[in-house]
């Protein structure tokens, strides 16, 4: 077993994980932060977004004992609590972007990643940083719509 | 599984001492989706994000350094590459999704030696050789003896990748990055392309072509650069010179009709670069 200190959505915890555990499970199966999905498992699909120490990364492809005490994390519970957060998904409802939904903490999630960065939003930009969400049922289209409403530029 | 997390390189050389079998763990983005896959993992792993200054980019006299752990976005922002090897920059740039590249690494990239890796052409096309380092002290070795065949390199068992080094390429260069395809679509077509050029009056001063996807390893088209060097670029000259590439290509073991297509997407490649240069 392995233990670890991080702080997530801003508060610490104390945790205890399996060697081979991906972040992934350990935010799902320990500590019930469900927000965060399992899609593919393997870096296609973007299901699983988290930050982590201020960077979007995913975590299926993040073996979670290598992450040291004092590491920061923000998942999908944390970001709706924000102001940005809270903007985002207003525009992805407003905007129809979501349809089952299972897609779209992820797409919220590298929205807030491209929305806390930058400030010049176009098209372009938007695409790139949705490049690794995929969704199976809504159309791209409604998505980009709804973080160009969100960044403001609508 | 037994996970090691050492914090500097000494660390690192002792726990490899001891446990020779352990597998390097970068960025993970290539050795996690491969686990998943094949539901497996090794038993013991060594994590070298834990070393903290294995990631760094330094620009020296005459040449720049890159740490191995160094992700592709540092790569792709960096402005130090950006205005020396623009071409290494975009490569960077273009790889996966931005969640991907700040994960994975150069180091990652280069071990992986997957014939599809985007950073190997680039850094080809600069002549780059990496420092591999040992208990036993460090080497430098050229890029293109690295790779040895699909998926297989130079490096020994107690060896890493410390750093990539870039000598500063000539001045009044022309340069290039071309990929096809997506990784998603790799097994139907995926082909990428990198060029340097360097002109005077009399003609072609210094070539490097490298490609990526063509062959079991990334790799440098030198009968092509051979025939181009010296030679003005005309119409026939550069038909000519995809002739003597395709005639040298030794084609991935893959469906015929891929096959095909690769060489023929490698064509069209070589062609707009040089039309453009
Ligand atoms: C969804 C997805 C999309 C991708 N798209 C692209 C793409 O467009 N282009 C592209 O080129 N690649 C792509 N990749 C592949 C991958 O992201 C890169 O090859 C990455 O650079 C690997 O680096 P890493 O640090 O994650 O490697 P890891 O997964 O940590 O390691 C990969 C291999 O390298 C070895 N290794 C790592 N570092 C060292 C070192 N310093 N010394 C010795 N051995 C070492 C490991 O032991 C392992 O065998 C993609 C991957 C995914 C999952
Ligand atoms: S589950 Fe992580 S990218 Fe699909
Ligand atoms: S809304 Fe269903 S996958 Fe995107």
């Amino acid at each position: 077993m392995i233990k670890r200190k991080w702080q997530i959505n801003g508060k610490v915890h104390n945790i205890q994980f399996e060697e081979e555990s991906r972040l992934l499970d350990v935010l799902r199966d320990r500590l019930g932060l469900t927000g965060t999905k399992e899609g593919c498992g393997e870096g296609e699909c973007g299901a699983c977004s988290v930050i982590i120490d201020g960077e979007l990364k995913l975590g299926c492809l993040q073996l979670a004992a290598v992450l040291s005490d004092g590491t920061d994390i923000l998942t999908i519970e944390g970001v709706e609590k924000t102001a940005l957060g809270k903007r985002i998904q207003k525009s992805f409802l407003e905007s129809n972007a979501v349809q089952c939904g299972f897609c779209t903490p992820g797409m919220v999630m590298a929205t807030y990643y491209l929305l806390s960065n930058n400030k010049n939003i176009d098209r372009r930009t938007i695409k790139t940083a949705l490049s690794g969400n995929l969704c199976r049922c809504t159309g791209y289209r409604s998505i980009f719509e709804a973080v160009e409403l969100a960044s403001g530029r609508k | 599984m037994n996970i090691f997390t050492p914090s500097n390189i000494k660390e690192l050389f002792e726990i490899r001492a001891k446990h020779s079998n352990a597998v390097l763990l970068a960025g993970g983005t290539d050795l996690l989706a491969q686990w998943h896959n094949n539901k497996s993992h090794p038993q013991k792993v060594i994590s070298l994000s834990g070393i903290k200054n294995l990631s760094f980019v330094k620009e020296e006299k005459n040449y720049v350094e890159i740490g191995a752990l160094t992700t592709h976005s540092v790569i792709a922002a960096d402005r130090t590459i950006k205005k020396l090897l623009p071409v290494l920059s975009y490569a960077a740039s273009t790889i996966g999704a931005p969640a991907i590249r700040n994960m994975g690494t150069i180091g990652g990239n280069i071990a992986n030696a997957s014939p599809a890796a985007d950073l190997p052409p680039a850094l080809l096309i600069y002549d780059a050789s990496l420092i591999l380092a040992s208990q036993s002290g460090n080497r430098e070795l050229k890029l293109s003896e690295f790779f040895r065949g699909y998926k297989l390199t130079a490096l020994s068992d107690n060896e890493f990748i410390y750093s990539v080094r870039i000598p500063l390429p000539p001045a009044d260069i022309y340069s290039e990055f071309f990929k096809i395809g997506t990784r998603r679509a790799q097994s139907i077509a995926k082909v990428s392309f990198a060029g340097l050029i360097k002109k005077d009056k009399k003609g072609i001063e210094t070539i490097r072509l490298a490609a990526g996807s063509v062959a079991p390893v990334p790799i440098r088209l030198y009968e092509t650069e051979r025939f181009l060097q010296g030679r003005i670029l005309t119409r026939s000259v550069i038909s000519s010179a995809c002739d003597i590439m395709l005639k040298y290509l030794k084609p991935i073991s893959d469906v015929r009709s891929t096959e095909e297509y690769r060489k023929f997407a490698l064509k069209n490649l070589l062609t707009r670069f040089l039309n453009k240069a």
